[in-house]
C-alpha cells in the first residue's frame, strides 16, 4: 500500500477517520422474520452481514441432541462476490480452514454467553451470510450474532461486541478496514458487555509485547462503544414494535 | 410444507375446478407481490435483492472482469448457492444448469470491449430462503441485477489487434449495461388448469410443473417440466403446455416492463 | 473427533476440587511448564520432542520445484500436521477437519509460517523458475495435552537442525551437490517462535464469571490431557525472544479479564526465553557431535 498513506502526520486515516473512531455502524433486527426466528442485518463500514438464527428447534440428527443443553451450530457463508476481486476458488469456500477456524471460534465464544442449559435437547442454528467484507470481519460477525440472538429471544448473559484494532508503528487504529488490515498487524477482540472481560482474543501478526496492553485498552473502549450502538438500535426497534402493537 | 389430507384434498379440488379458485384469491396469471432493491453492493458492478411475500429471498451480484475472448468464449457464468443445500445437491445443480442455458439467449456482443477483449460477467446468486421452487425469483433477481449493472467506460482504441495494448477505462464514468435478460416462469398444472407462480401450498398439490423461459418479446428454449412435489406428480394433457406458453406470452411483457421501471 | 474421551464425574470433581485448593494432579505449580526433552534422529531435521508424556515428531524434507507465479522470489514452505489414532482415541485418521485439529494446525501455521520464521526468500534459486520447497511434517505420536506447544518446538528445532544440500547455479542449470561431497547449508531462520498455552477453569458459576468483579478464574500453564478435557477456556500465546507477540489465539471459551490475559502473556515470555535457549543449545550440541572432523580439518590453531 505504498500509494496510500495509512496514517497521515495530521492524524488522519485513509478513509478520513481519526485513530479512535469507529466506522459507520448501522444495524437493523428482525429483517427476515419469515425465514428465521431471529435475524439481523449489520453494516459496519463496508461489511454487510446477514445473520439468521433458527431455533431452538428439534435437531434433525440424533448426534446433535444433548440431554443437558442446546447444541449450537454456526455456519459462515462468505459469498464469492464479497470481496472487491471475486474469489477465484472453484470449489466450496465453506470448507476452507480459515472459515472452519472462524466458525469454531464463534461457537466457542457464544457457547459461554448463551444460556444453552435452558434449552436442553434442542439445536440453535446460526446462519451467517457475508455479502460484502472490508476488514475486521470476525468482529462484525460477533456483533451480527449478538443482535440476531437477542432478536430470537435466546437467553444471554450479556452483549458480546467485536472489534479489530490495528497497530501502525506505535499508534493503535480502531476498527480497521481491509486496506489497513493488509498493511499492519491486527488484534480482534470479543468483549463481554461493559466489562473488561474478553471472550475472544486473536492476534495474527507480530506485535511488540509491551504495546499489546495499550491496544487492548483501546479495543475494549471501542467494543463498549459498539455495545452502546447496538443497545440504542435495539431499543429503538423495540419501541417501534411496542408502538405498532399497541396501535392494533 | 406439510399439509393434512383434508387440506390437500380441499386445495386440489378448488384449484382443479373451473374456473380455478386459488387459496389467496389470485388470478391465473397473477404474481404474488415482490419487493426489489437494486445496487446495494458497492463492490459489485450490479446487484439486486428480491423478497417475495412469503419470505423467500434471493440476492444477486454481477461482477465483471476483462478477459481475452479468444481464449475464454464463455462470457456469462452463473453460480447459484441455495442456503441449507449442498453445492452438489440436485436442486442447486439443476438451477445452475438451467440458468447457464437460459442466459445463452443474451447477446454477448454487448460485452465486447475491443477486438481482443471482452467483459466476462460473473453472476452469483444467493438464495437465502425459499418456500417454493425458486427459479422464477432467481430470474427476476438476475433480470434486475443486470439492469442495474454499470460497467467502466472504455477510453482506449477499439481496434487493438494492430497495436497491442490492454483496454483502458475512464476513471469514474460508467456505462449502463443494456442487455435483454431472459425471465423464467414457473407454472403449476392441477388437473386441467394451469396457473403462474404457485405458492408453497399450491405446489404441494400440483400434478406437474412447467418452466417456461421468455426473452425479448418471445418464449424461448428451454421449456421443461418439473415435479413440484413428490406425491401428486403425474402426466398432464399436452395442450396445457400450449396454454402455459400462451399465458407467459401474454403477460411476460408487462412483468418485464414492471421490473425495468423500478 | 472420532470418539470423545470422557472423564468420569468422580474424577473430574476430584481434579477441579484439587485445583481450587491449589494442587495439580502431577504436583506441578500452576505456572510451571513441563520439562522439554529434545532428541534428534539419524538424519538432519529429524526431531522428537517430548513434553511430559506428549510426543511429537517432526521431519523436514526439501525438494526443488517451481515457485508460485505471483511470488517468483519466494520459495515454498509447507507445514503438514497429521493426527492419527496412534496419539489417542480422540483422533480419527485421514480426517483433519475436526474442530481441534483445525485449531491446532491453524495456530502452528500462524505461529511459524505466517510469522516468517523461515526466510522463504532465501529459498529462491532462480527467480520465477526454480526454488526450494521445504516441507515440515508433524506427527503426533502420543497425546497428553499441549500439542500446539510441543509441535511448535518440534518444528522450530527441526528447521534449525536441518541442512539442505548445497547447490551451484550456472544460468538455468543447477548442480545439486550430494551431502557427502559438500557441506550442506542451514536454512535461514529469522526468529524462533515458541507457543505457550494457558488453560482456564471457572471455580464459581457462569453468572459469577461474567457479572462478578472478583476474577477468581484459575489459570494453568501447559495443561495435561485430563486438564485439557475439563478446561473451559484456552489461550495460546506465541512469542519470540525479541519480545514480540507473534500470535495470540483465544477462540472463545470462558470470558477472561484483559489484565489476566496480559499476565499470561508476560508469564509466557519467561518460558519462551528459557525454551529458546534450550532449543538453541540442543541443536548446537547435536551439530557439534556430527561435526567430529571439523577439529582436524580446521586450519585454525590454538594461538
Amino acid at each position: 500500500m505504498s500509494q496510500f498513506e495509512v496514517y497521515s502526520p495530521e492524524g488522519l486515516r485513509m478513509d478520513g477517520r481519526r485513530w479512535n473512531e469507529l466506522r459507520r455502524f448501522e444495524t437493523s433486527i428482525n429483517t427476515h422474520s419469515h425465514a428465521a426466528d431471529g435475524s439481523s442485518y449489520l453494516e459496519q463500514g463496508n461489511n454487510k452481514i446477514i445473520t439468521l438464527v433458527k431455533g431452538p428447534t428439534e435437531p434433525a440428527l440424533r448426534s446433535q441432541l444433548d440431554q443437558t443443553k442446546a447444541t449450537l451450530s454456526i455456519s459462515v457463508n462468505v459469498t464469492k462476490f464479497s470481496k472487491f476481486e471475486r474469489s477465484k476458488s472453484t470449489g466450496n469456500t465453506k470448507n476452507e480452514r480459515r472459515i472452519l477456524e472462524m466458525q469454531t471460534a464463534l461457537v466457542r465464544t457464544f457457547e459461554k454467553n448463551l444460556m444453552l442449559n435452558l434449552y436442553p435437547r434442542t439445536i440453535i442454528d446460526i446462519e451467517i451470510h457475508v455479502l460484502q467484507q472490508d476488514g475486521g470481519i470476525l468482529g462484525s460477525l460477533i456483533n451480527g450474532i449478538t443482535l440476531a440472538c437477542i432478536d430470537a429471544g435466546i437467553a444471554m448473559y450479556d452483549y458480546i461486541s467485536g472489534v479489530s484494532i490495528g497497530l501502525y508503528d506505535t499508534t493503535p487504529l480502531l476498527d480497521v478496514n481491509s486496506l489497513e488490515e493488509a498493511a499492519m498487524s491486527c488484534v480482534t477482540l470479543g468483549v463481554v458487555g461493559k466489562s473488561e472481560k474478553l471472550s475472544l482474543l486473536q492476534v495474527e501478526d507480530k506485535i511488540p509485547l509491551d504495546r499489546l496492553e495499550n491496544v487492548l485498552a483501546i479495543g475494549i473502549a471501542g467494543a463498549h462503544r459498539i455495545r452502546d450502538l447496538m443497545d440504542t438500535a435495539l431499543r429503538a426497534h423495540a419501541e417501534k414494535r411496542v408502538l405498532n402493537a399497541s396501535k392494533r | 410444507m406439510t399439509l393434512s389430507v383434508a387440506e390437500k384434498s380441499y386445495l386440489y379440488d378448488s384449484l382443479a375446478s373451473t374456473p380455478s379458485v386459488r387459496p389467496d384469491g389470485r388470478h391465473q396469471h397473477q404474481f404474488r407481490p415482490i419487493e426489489i432493491y437494486t445496487d446495494f453492493l458497492p463492490s459489485s458492478n450490479g446487484s439486486s435483492r428480491i423478497i417475495a411475500s412469503d419470505g423467500s429471498e434471493c440476492i444477486v451480484s454481477v461482477k465483471a472482469k476483462v478477459v481475452d475472448h479468444s481464449l475464454d468464449s464463455d462470457l456469462l457464468q452463473v453460480e447459484i448457492d441455495i442456503a441449507g443445500e449442498r453445492d452438489d445437491s440436485l436442486i442447486t445443480e439443476s438451477c445452475t444448469s438451467l440458468f447457464n442455458k437460459v442466459l445463452r439467449s443474451i447477446d454477448t456482443k454487448k460485452l465486447q470491449l475491443t477486438k481482443k477483449y471482452s467483459f466476462k460477467l460473473f453472476i452469483d446468486v444467493l438464495v437465502l430462503s425459499s418456500n417454493s421452487y425458486p427459479v422464477s425469483l432467481i430470474s427476476f433477481g438476475i433480470y434486475s441485477a443486470l439492469n442495474s449493472t454499470a460497467l467502466p467506460k472504455l477510453v482506449s482504441n477499439f481496434d487493438d489487434l494492430e497495436v497491442e495494448e490492454l483496454p483502458m477505462f475512464h476513471d469514474y464514468d460508467l456505462v449502463p449495461l443494456e442487455v435483454n435478460a431472459p425471465l423464467v416462469f414457473v407454472l403449476a398444472v392441477v388437473k386441467n388448469n394451469i396457473f403462474i407462480d404457485p405458492a408453497a401450498n399450491e405446489s404441494e398439490v400440483a400434478n406437474n410443473g412447467l418452466i417456461v423461459s421468455w426473452s425479448d418479446g418471445k418464449v424461448i428454449a428451454p421449456i421443461r417440466t418439473i415435479a413440484l412435489n413428490e406425491t401428486n406428480t403425474k402426466g398432464f394433457n399436452p395442450q396445457l403446455i400450449q396454454q402455459g406458453i400462451k399465458l407467459v406470452d401474454q403477460y411476460a411483457e408487462e412483468i418485464a416492463k414492471a421490473l425495468t421501471n423500478l | 473427533m472420532a470418539k470423545d474421551i470422557e472423564v468420569s464425574t468422580a474424577e473430574s470433581q476430584f481434579i477441579l476440587e484439587a485445583l481450587k485448593q491449589n494442587y495439580r494432579l502431577d504436583g506441578r505449580s500452576f505456572e510451571q511448564f513441563r520439562d522439554v526433552k529434545i532428541t534428534f534422529g539419524e538424519e538432519l531435521g529429524d526431531v522428537l520432542v517430548e513434553l511430559g508424556r506428549t510426543k511429537v515428531h517432526c521431519k523436514i524434507s526439501s525438494s526443488i520445484t517451481e515457485p508460485y507465479e505471483d511470488r517468483p522470489f519466494e520459495g515454498l514452505f509447507f507445514i503438514s500436521t497429521e493426527s492419527t489414532p496412534m496419539a489417542g482415541p480422540q483422533f480419527e485418521s485421514g480426517n483433519n477437519t475436526g474442530e481441534d485439529e483445525v485449531l491446532i494446525s491453524r495456530i502452528i501455521e500462524k505461529a511459524v509460517r505466517r510469522s516468517g520464521a523461515l526466510d522463504i526468500e532465501g529459498l529462491c534459486i532462480v527467480a520465477g523458475s526454480k526454488c526450494w520447497a521445504v516441507r515440515a511434517s508433524v506427527h503426533f505420536l502420543d497425546c497428553d495435552g499441549g500439542f500446539v506447544d510441543a509441535s511448535c518446538i518440534a518444528v522450530m528445532t527441526a528447521l534449525l537442525h536441518y541442512r539442505k544440500p548445497d547447490i551451484t547455479v550456472h544460468g538455468e542449470k543447477i548442480i545439486v551437490h550430494p551431502v557427502d561431497e559438500r557441506e550442506p547449508v542451514a536454512l535461514g531462520i529469522l526468529h524462533i517462535p515458541v507457543c505457550v498455552t494457558s488453560s482456564f477453569f471457572n471455580p464459581v458459576d457462569a453468572e459469577q464469571n461474567i457479572k462478578g468483579e472478583e476474577n477468581s478464574e484459575i489459570v494453568l500453564v501447559d495443561a495435561t490431557l485430563k486438564e485439557e478435557l475439563l478446561r473451559e477456556g484456552v489461550l495460546t500465546v506465541t512469542l519470540n525472544k525479541n519480545r514480540e507477540v507473534v500470535q495470540v489465539s483465544k477462540a472463545g471459551g470462558l470470558p477472561m479479564d484483559a489484565m489476566t490475559l496480559m499476565e499470561c502473556c508476560h508469564r509466557a515470555y519467561d518460558i519462551t526465553e528459557r525454551i529458546t535457549d534450550q532449543i538453541l543449545a540442543a541443536v548446537k550440541e547435536d551439530i557439534a557431535k556430527r561435526d567430529k572432523y571439523s577439529a582436524i580439518l580446521s586450519s585454525e590453531n590454538a594461538r
